[in-house]
């Protein structure tokens, strides 16, 4: 249970930070709003992604699944990060 | 969905309720009895201050012979605090001030003063003597622990956890078994009570899970964002985010001010938003002319939080206005903070969160019966082990409600001598550990938690009865028999009949015999 309880803490934590700062990259003039929707979806996606982690039939499981969500939006912020201009230019 | 998914699910419901359930009984019941933190206060301060008549207040002396008393009383205040003035309200009916003052060592010491509203006269009234308000809501917030408020927002975000893995749980058979309470068989009066109130109170759980981690966790969003976004620069996060930042005095004029200035600013906030109260002023460096101030207005019966002016005391100018309105963010934030604190919907609201709270607490004690009763008929089971778990869930869960009840008695009680700051927190860190010790030597789960509650509702008992005869008896002072203190003794009343209808539903059911007589 405690493995199930780091991948999905872990990995809702990278989801609920960066998802919101990919769109925040491209979409400058709208970052109050994006941060405005992020304290009800993100917070909540949060917690989404932990209720899925425990779903999981086991351990190696659970870490799949974080993987799964963490490493795409991982490369995708990087990606995002070098090449958007962003709100600092 | 599968079926070994739904396994999961309970397990990880299970698993995680039992985990969290102290700190998360400490946080609903302390957060229930904190809807009503002023009145708590009003409650605490009716046997002994200040002998004023509330009720019959026409006239209120003008917020600039506060101010002005404060001013004269020489104080050295770092330019960067204001001077924080709370109005009387139905609620709180005297003027309150908080300010920090800096003493000739260069410390900084925390002065709260109340006055009289019809002659503006100081009350001999240190708030820390009516502690036990704002000791719940600090208890609610941070458990007043180092590092309470993050563990607070884990527990927040587990709970959220909880509430989503128990939806999926039921999700199937959401609403048969909404409907379903199985009075005949005793374990399962649990499970249905459980799901009936999880199904019933989930808009009202969802919303306080998600604000609870708003409130503890979005720092980490915040921090994240702002190095991810904005490259580490926090102030232009805020900037665009768009909360606001209050006036910061940068140089003084050494010219003094005037102060009766204040009294016009507040009639110009009063029309400039009719509709509006004002809630309480902030005078930054209140003795220059170069100061400034904060009134702040709030409406009743909106989502809106405080619409804040900012005025120049030079010559009581408007210099900003704000409402969190203005920004989508700060917007947010303000309209899930309303919803979380109630303040909007009054008294009525205020009750209503107050028993689904309370519907929460039986969550988490019947969750806990559950969990606890399945492990003590398993064999396999360590007793060491079982008989510690046993006994800190039940210190922290029926526990808790022996420990709040104990400090309502304590302020009413104490002589007034004693300091309610160095004596309510330990009492309730004691009365836990009474339980906890209870809770080692019960023989089993369910008859430890019976007792608990029995204790509770007799403790929870114990200030109604008092004040009951002290009214019966002419005692009470006629300006506080007034609903907003009342409210408080029906709480308690309520948190007692809550502990006995739980021990009702816990108490094992006598075997049925049939009386039929035989027929040969």
């Amino acid at each position: 249970m405690w493995h199930k309880t780091f991948a999905g803490f872990l990995s809702g934590t990278i989801v609920m930070i960066l998802v919101p700062s990919i769109l925040s990259l491209w979409l400058v003039t709208h970052i109050n709003m994006i941060l405005a929707i992020s304290l009800v979806l993100a917070l909540s996606a949060w917690a989404g992604v932990m209720t899925w982690c425990y779903g999981a039939d086991s351990a190696k499981q659970a870490w799949k699944r974080a993987g799964l969500l963490a490493i795409p939006t991982i490369i995708i912020f990087v990606i995002t990060f070098f090449t958007a201009a962003g709100p600092t230019g | 969905m599968k079926q070994s998914t739904l396994k999961n699910f309970t397990h990880a419901h299970a698993w995680l309720g039992l985990i969290i359930s102290g700190v998360l009984m400490i946080v609903f019941v302390c957060g229930s009895m904190s809807f009503f933190r002023e009145n708590i206060v009003l409650w605490d301060m009716q046997y002994d201050a200040p002998k004023t008549d509330l009720a019959s207040q026409r006239h209120q002396v003008p917020v600039s012979t506060i101010a002005k008393q404060i001013s004269n009383q020489g104080h050295t205040m770092p330019a960067d605090h204001g001077v924080f003035i709370e109005l009387p309200t139905q609620a709180q009916p005297f003027y309150v001030s908080y300010f920090e003052i800096e003493t000739p060592e260069g410390e900084h010491v925390d002065v709260n003063q109340s006055f009289d509203p019809e002659t503006g006269q100081r009350y001999e009234l240190d708030q820390a003597d009516f502690y036990l308000g704002n000791m719940l809501y600090r208890m609610h917030i941070s458990l007043m622990l180092p590092g309470g408020t993050e563990l607070v927002g884990i527990v927040s975000l587990i709970f959220l956890v909880m509430v989503c893995t128990g939806t999926l749980i039921l999700l199937k058979k959401i609403i048969s078994h909404y409907y379903q309470y199985r009075v005949d068989r005793r374990k399962d009066t649990y499970l249905d009570g459980h799901s009936i109130i999880g199904i019933s109170t989930l808009p009202y759980t969802f919303l306080f899970a998600l604000t609870g981690v708003m409130f503890n966790l979005s720092i980490l969003l915040q921090a994240g964002f702002g190095f991810a976004v904005f490259k580490g620069n926090i102030p232009a996060l805020m900037a665009t985010a768009d909360f606001y930042a209050p006036p910061r005095i940068k140089e003084l004029s050494g010219q003094p001010a005037d102060l009766t200035l204040l009294d016009d600013m507040v009639e110009d906030a009063k029309r400039r938003y009719p509709e509006q109260s004002v809630y309480f002023l902030n005078v930054f460096a209140p003795n220059d002319q170069a100061g400034q101030v904060e009134v702040a207005m709030t409406e009743h019966h909106t989502l809106d939080q405080l619409t804040r002016l900012t005025y120049s005391l030079e010559d009581g100018r408007l210099i900003k206005e704000y409402t969190p309105s203005q920004s989508a963010t700060a917007g947010t934030y303000s309209v899930l903070s309303s919803l979380h604190f109630g303040e909007y919907g009054g008294n009525t609201l205020k009750f209503i969160y107050f028993l689904l709270g309370l519907a929460c607490c039986y969550m988490i004690l019947t969750g806990n019966l559950i969990w606890l009763e399945k492990r003590e008929n398993n064999r396999k089971q360590s007793k060491r082990g079982l008989q510690f778990v046993k006994a800190m869930t039940l210190a922290l869960s029926s526990g808790t409600l022996i420990a709040v009840a104990s400090t309502f008695i304590a302020a009413r009680f104490a002589p007034e001598s004693w300091s309610q700051v160095s004596l309510l927190p330990p009492l309730f860190g004691v009365m836990i550990l009474v339980c906890l010790i209870h809770g080692w030597f019960s023989k089993n789960v369910r008859g430890g938690m019976i007792q608990q509650l029995y204790a509770a509702a007799i403790l929870a008992l114990i200030c109604p009865l008092y004040d009951l005869i002290q009214m019966l008896l002419g005692h009470t002072p006629p300006s506080y028999l007034i609903v907003d203190v009342w409210l408080v003794t029906i709480a308690q009343v309520l948190v007692a009949g809550f502990c006995l209808l739980l021990v009702r539903h816990h108490r094992p059911r006598a075997k049925t015999f049939n009386l039929e007589p035989a027929i040969n």
